[in-house]
């Protein structure tokens, strides 16, 4: 008898995590901002809502993407570095042809989660397909909804703006708004109000900060001077629009129940001050400076934050991340790179739970980095501790280094070769240099 | 300033012949036929010659030479056996003759004055008198570190005669006054109190730049440390270490919270170096840089839960200049650099052998002791002024005069003296204090300047008795009876009460006395006596001398046994004079105190304490009584074998009281053709061979040999190695026949006044602090006598020493 109900009891068990007790999940990415405009890790700009969304989760004091924009969004999408995804190089489908990103070939995220249950939306830039062309690359990848601006067409110029007079296209309709950020913005919160009783996932890969950097609904009267002042305004609209974001969050009664996750694309278009110190022009950098970016946690049913992590993490580790959260299972025959945050976003102390090396290439550069040291292909080894913009060698007295250079020296030698280029465009394109 | 050595007269003016009137010479015709044989002109066996002796008791010497021989006759071991017997009744009137002429001869004795005793205080009576004389804590506090090793004399360090005085002792006096009046004169407010505190922060501050991260593994290390403790790095308090200590001296008190985190981990417990199935355990140590290595100790241990935070308040006394730190006691053994390098890449193929991986991969992971916060705050004072400078330098004034400076150190003279002084006596004193206050103007160095006079002054470092008036009148002072019987069970100075007493001259009523004793002996301080006396009684203070080998005696250093087998000792005797148990149980008991190593040792099952606890013994435990003791069977050994000799030599002058002459001094130790022998007993055999050392060792051989059964680190074996048994069998000269150490206790038993009369010849010298002399036999049959009555009562034993005839005169 007890046997049998133990039995009910397990057959149970799954139906039990009802779909609605699972974590609602909400992925920003700004564009072209590394940490050198986020004042909570150190930075002269004040970004008060991102600070606030710091110091109720977790703050990552060491987090890679990739050094520039395409490799990394693909990278986040499908959990797979670069050299196994082919996707090494900056390329921007709409301008440029091509088949973008095939579904045939990648499992994205959001695809995962959708099948698993959860209603899913996309608010800001794709250009990793030509959404003119392949009307339903979104969906196919995963997507229910979307709001975007589809990147810059080739064969259509008005597609060329994004902020004043943008171009968006929201559920596959075009209209020409004020400002695109807002209305993006303006769509993912009524997203949220709607899906309140779902578990939903937002991917919200920004349009701000990249260039080009105009003026703001909060300084158009009154515009600063100036390419950084200009993209200064751009980083606190794009604060005031995450804070206006979590908020709604926070009204809809969600907090306790979604995880928000704040981070960036590649490092700074436009060099900030950190640490009471002028920092390096991150963007497409091949150097810790280049892939370095903000990345912050806010997860109460995962923890209380407060904190500072240490804990090493790259862009690669979303996708277990998320995965795990939803529940979901895997499709057969994908192959991730990255490792779950979930311990490491729980307080777990293993180092064995957690990653001891980060990875970030940009075309047939390489470069990986523990919590000190960073070795990249060309043989370049520095000590970011005592070196951080990569000037100098490491002193021949050191004992420790070598030791270090050679364990991530090992790492290194580990990873295949490059993937073929994703289609013939991109490896026309590349192919030249 | 040239001090006296030693006054010792021996008993000087005529001796008037007591035995003179003895009408027929008895004693000399009596010892031509039955000693002079061996002691007279041909031989002089036992360095003893009696062809001068006459029955005129003529002086001390021959006294001495007639007591002895009374005793041997008294005892039947001479003449020996293979030589001609008097008859008995020759031997009953030698003995009565020389029974009552000693008798007489002790009366007469007594009767010479002159016989001034005046003997310094050694380095432990020193220690303890500076101690209680201004009520300093002597944790750390040591004046006489460096004093020279004070001789023992007819086996006692506190004998008169022994205690010489040497420039290097004087010089030596000098700084230690010093030193103790710099440690006494604590004028004005208490010292500022100091509150150090610090807390682990798991997690730099969110809000913050993320700071100081530790990056190195030595900023790793040291950060770590901070906030856990790992393998075996200590965990100080910064403040602390840098400001070189604490403050002042005072006692403090040290706050942690702590806890342990995994216990069991991935690791293996050999690659660790460590023992997961053990508690973890930290340790508190104190160190003084100052002093060195030498002051590094640890002052407590305690067991840290798992994954359950502890809190921990531990007081303790610190010298100023002291730090403190906690340990891992149990912490994985061996540096964390082996860890990274060759443990980690056993467990994670993203670590390299042997490089230093990264200490992150590892932190978090393996075993770990927390300490969550840790604090100390102090000093704290019972009183403040401290009592031991207010009772000299009460209330004083702003600005103290040089009649407040004489008042003092009148106070402080007739304190260190031990009795009342008069002026005139201490006036050299003040007038040195008076000259440094007025060329000096400072008052308060004047009057360290004082102390250190008065704590040079013979009167304080010698016992001083004063010199009887007529010869008559030779009874001790109330003053010098307190100050006999501090000496005797405290080691000490006498305290406020006994002072009072010997101040009202109401001492010396025996009623009062007795409750003194019994007061003294309850109180902590009699724990001098317990350390004192067995350590020199039962040569306690000779185990470590001759460790035994490391390599084949582990356990012996894992579980300090060394420390144990003393503790056992010192806990049986102090537990045997608190319950006043009879002092046969030194021979035999049906019980000892054990801790659970010490139990491993002697095979003792279900003693799982640390602590020392009461442990009732059966015969097969093979233990009971001092002859079952560790300590003094590892004490008698050389740290590799037994030897038999030097524990019949015990037995014999320990717990018999019969030492044997020693070799005589111009015979070489014979090397004795030892082809074909086996055992130690074979070897001994030799002994039979020449006729010169069978004399003693006939008495030594068979005790020694009859406690084969306990190895040269005390435990107790049935055979040598795997083959040979062991034959604890022997004859005593007597003819009887003992078997093992049972047999040694039967005999001691059978003559319980023999044992009873050593242990109060040995309390004896040591309460009187010099050698005994035949005068002093009555009093010692007296208290045998007694104590046989009272049942053999132990704290009795030591009532009636205090009550005796001789303890009260000079």
């Amino acid at each position: 008898m007890k046997r049998i109900i133990i039995l009910l009891l397990l057959g149970l068990l799954p139906s039990m995590v009802r779909a609605e007790d699972r974590p609602n999940i909400i992925l920003i990415m700004v564009d072209d901002m590394g940490r050198d405009w986020v004042s909570c890790y150190g930075a002269e700009h004040a970004t008060p809502h991102i600070d606030r969304l710091a110091k109720q989760g977790v703050r990552y004091e060491t987090a890679w993407c990739m050094p520039i924009c395409t490799p990394t969004r693909v990278t986040l999408l499908t959990g797979q570095y670069p050299f196994r995804h082919g996707w090494t190089q900056h390329y921007d489908v709409p301008r440029w042809g091509g088949d973008g990103l095939r579904w045939t070939e990648f499992t994205t995220f959001a695809r995962v989660l959708r099948d698993a249950g959860y209603d899913t939306a996309i608010g800001g830039k794709w250009q990793i397909n030509h959404l003119g062309q392949q009307p339903a690359a979104l969906r196919q990848h995963g997507f229910d909804e979307h709001c975007v601006w589809m990147g810059v067409e080739a064969e259509r110029p008005d597609t060329k703006k994004r902020y004043w007079d943008g171009r968006i296209m929201t559920n596959g309709q075009r209209e020409t708004v004020t400002y695109g950020p807002d209305t993006i913005n303006r769509f993912l919160i009524e997203f949220i109000q709607k899906k309140r009783d779902r578990p939903f996932l937002v991917y919200y890969p920004m349009l701000l900060t990249h260039g080009p950097h105009t003026r703001t609904p909060l300084n158009q009267d009154d515009p600063p001077e100036g390419k950084p002042a200009l993209y200064g305004g751009n980083v606190t609209y794009m604060d005031r629009l995450v804070g206006q974001l979590v908020a709604a969050v926070d009204e809809a009664g969600l907090k306790e129940n979604t995880l928000i996750l704040f981070t960036g694309d590649n490092g700074s278009a436009s060099a900030g001050v950190l640490k009471g110190e002028p920092y390096v022009k991150g963007k497409g950098r091949l150097a810790d400076h280049g892939a370095h970016v903000p990345f912050v946690v806010r997860a109460p049913f995962l923890t209380a934050g407060g904190r500072a992590s240490r804990d090493l993490v790259d862009f690669t580790d979303v996708y277990p991340t998320l995965v795990e959260l939803a529940g979901a299972t895997l499709p057969e025959g994908i192959e991730l790179d990255g490792k779950s945050l979930l311990p490491s976003l729980r307080g777990s102390e293993d180092p064995f739970e957690k990653r001891n090396w980060i990875y970030s290439q940009l075309g047939d550069f390489r470069m990986v980095r523990d919590w000190q040291h960073i070795l990249d292909s060309d043989g370049n080894f520095h000590d970011l501790s005592k070196d951080p913009r990569q000037e100098n060698d490491v002193s021949p007295l050191d004992k420790i280094a070598p030791g270090r250079r050679q364990r991530l020296q090992m790492i290194l030698d580990r990873f295949p070769a490059d993937a073929e280029a994703p289609f013939p465009e991109f490896e026309a394109r590349h192919g030249q240099q | 300033m040239r001090m006296t050595l030693l006054l010792l007269l021996l008993l000087g003016g005529a001796c008037h012949g007591a035995a003179k009137g003895q009408d027929e010479p008895l004693l000399r015709p009596f010892l031509q036929s039955y000693c002079a044989g061996c002691h007279g002109t041909k031989a002089q066996k036992g360095d003893r010659r009696f062809d001068g002796l006459s029955d005129d008791i003529q002086n001390a010497s021959q006294a001495e030479q007639l007591q002895e021989i009374l005793d041997q006759l008294n005892l039947a071991t001479m003449p020996p056996a293979d030589a001609p017997q008097p008859s008995e009744a020759e031997v009953r009137k030698v003995v009565a003759r020389l029974t009552t002429a000693l008798a007489e001869a002790r009366q007469a004795a007594r009767m010479n004055p002159g016989k001034v005793v005046m003997r310094r205080l050694n380095r432990a009576e020193y220690r303890n008198t500076v101690r209680d004389l201004f009520q300093l804590k002597m944790v750390d506090f040591d004046p006489t570190l460096t004093f020279p090793d004070d001789d023992a004399t007819a086996g006692f360090d506190n004998v008169g005669e022994g205690l010489l005085t040497s420039d290097d002792l004087l010089r030596n006096y000098l700084e230690a006054a010093r030193q103790v009046a710099d440690k006494a004169v604590r004028p004005g407010p208490p010292p500022t109190r100091i509150h150090y505190r610090m807390r682990a922060e798991s997690q730099p501050d969110v809000a913050g730049a993320g700071g100081a991260i530790a990056n190195t593994d030595k900023q790793g290390r040291r950060e770590a440390a901070r906030l856990f403790i790992k393998f075996r790095q200590p965990l100080g308090l910064q403040p602390l270490d840098k400001k070189r200590g604490v403050p002042s001296t005072g006692e403090y008190v040290i706050r942690f919270s702590a806890r342990a985190i995994r216990r069991k981990s991935r690791y293996q417990d050999d690659h660790l170096r460590y023992n997961s199935d053990e508690p973890m355990r930290l340790s508190i140590s104190i160190d003084s840089r100052e002093l060195g290595p030498t002051a590094h100790r640890i002052i407590g241990e305690y067991e840290i839960p798992d994954n359950q935070s502890i809190e921990i308040e531990h007081r303790v006394w610190l010298e100023r200049g002291f730090t403190f730190h906690l340990h891992w006691a149990n912490g994985p053994n061996g540096s964390f650099k082996r860890i990274l390098r060759k443990v980690l890449p056993k467990y994670n193929e993203d670590a390299l052998f042997p490089a230093r991986n990264p200490p992150e991969m590892y932190i978090g992971s393996g075993p770990e002791l927390h300490v969550d916060s840790l604090e100390i705050e102090g000093p704290f004072y019972d009183q403040w002024p401290p009592s031991g400078f207010a009772r000299f330098f009460p209330d004083p004034p702003d600005s103290p005069d040089t009649d407040y400076l004489d008042a003092s150190l009148m106070r402080l003279a007739s304190a260190a003296y031990r009795r009342p002084v008069t002026r005139d006596e201490v006036e050299p004193y003040l007038k040195l204090a008076r000259q440094h206050f007025q060329q000096q103007d400072d008052f308060w160095s004047a009057a360290k300047y004082g102390i250190r006079a008065i704590l040079t002054s013979p009167n304080f470092l010698y016992l001083v008795e004063s010199k009887p008036p007529q010869p008559t009148q030779r009874r001790v002072t109330d003053h010098e009876l307190a100050a006999r019987l501090s000496y005797f069970l405290w080691s000490s100075m006498p305290d406020d009460q006994l002072r009072s007493l010997a101040d009202r001259g109401e001492l010396s009523d025996p009623a009062r006395l007795r409750q003194q004793v019994e007061r003294m002996l309850a109180d902590p301080k009699s724990a001098a006596l317990t350390e004192n006396f067995t350590g020199q009684w039962l040569a306690l203070r000779k185990l470590g001398a001759m460790p035994p080998d490391p390599e084949t005696n582990r356990a012996y250093y894992a579980d300090n046994l060394e420390h144990a087998m003393r503790q056992e000792t010192r806990l049986f005797f102090a537990h045997l004079l608190q319950e006043n148990r009879s002092i046969l149980e030194f021979v035999d008991a049906n019980y000892t105190f054990l801790n659970a190593a010490l139990a491993r040792h002697y095979g003792i099952p279900q003693v799982d304490q640390e602590e020392f606890q009461k442990v009732s013994l059966n015969p097969e435990h093979h233990r009971g009584g001092l002859l079952g003791h560790g300590s003094i069977l590892t004490a008698t050994s050389n740290g590799v074998e037994t030897q038999p000799i030097i524990r019949g030599l015990w037995v014999l002058e320990n717990l018999l009281g019969t030492p044997p002459n020693p070799p005589p001094p111009d015979v070489d130790p014979i090397e004795p053709d030892t082809r074909g022998v086996v055992t130690i007993r074979e070897l001994m055999q030799k002994h039979r061979d020449n006729p010169t050392c069978y004399e003693c060792h006939r008495k030594i051989d068979p005790i020694g040999l009859a406690m084969e059964n306990y190895n040269q680190v005390g435990a107790w074996r049935d055979r040598y190695g795997k083959k040979r048994p062991i034959d604890a069998a022997g004859e005593l000269p007597d003819g009887t026949l003992i078997e093992g150490p049972r047999g040694i206790k039967q005999y001691l038993l059978d003559r319980p006044q023999q044992f009873t009369r050593c242990l109060t010849e040995k309390l004896m010298v040591y309460a009187l602090g010099r050698r005994l002399s035949f005068a002093d036999r009555d009093d010692i049959e007296r208290i045998v006598t007694q104590v046989t009555d009272d049942h053999y009562g132990f704290r009795e034993l030591i009532q009636h020493i205090v009550s005796s005839e001789v303890f009260h005169t000079k």
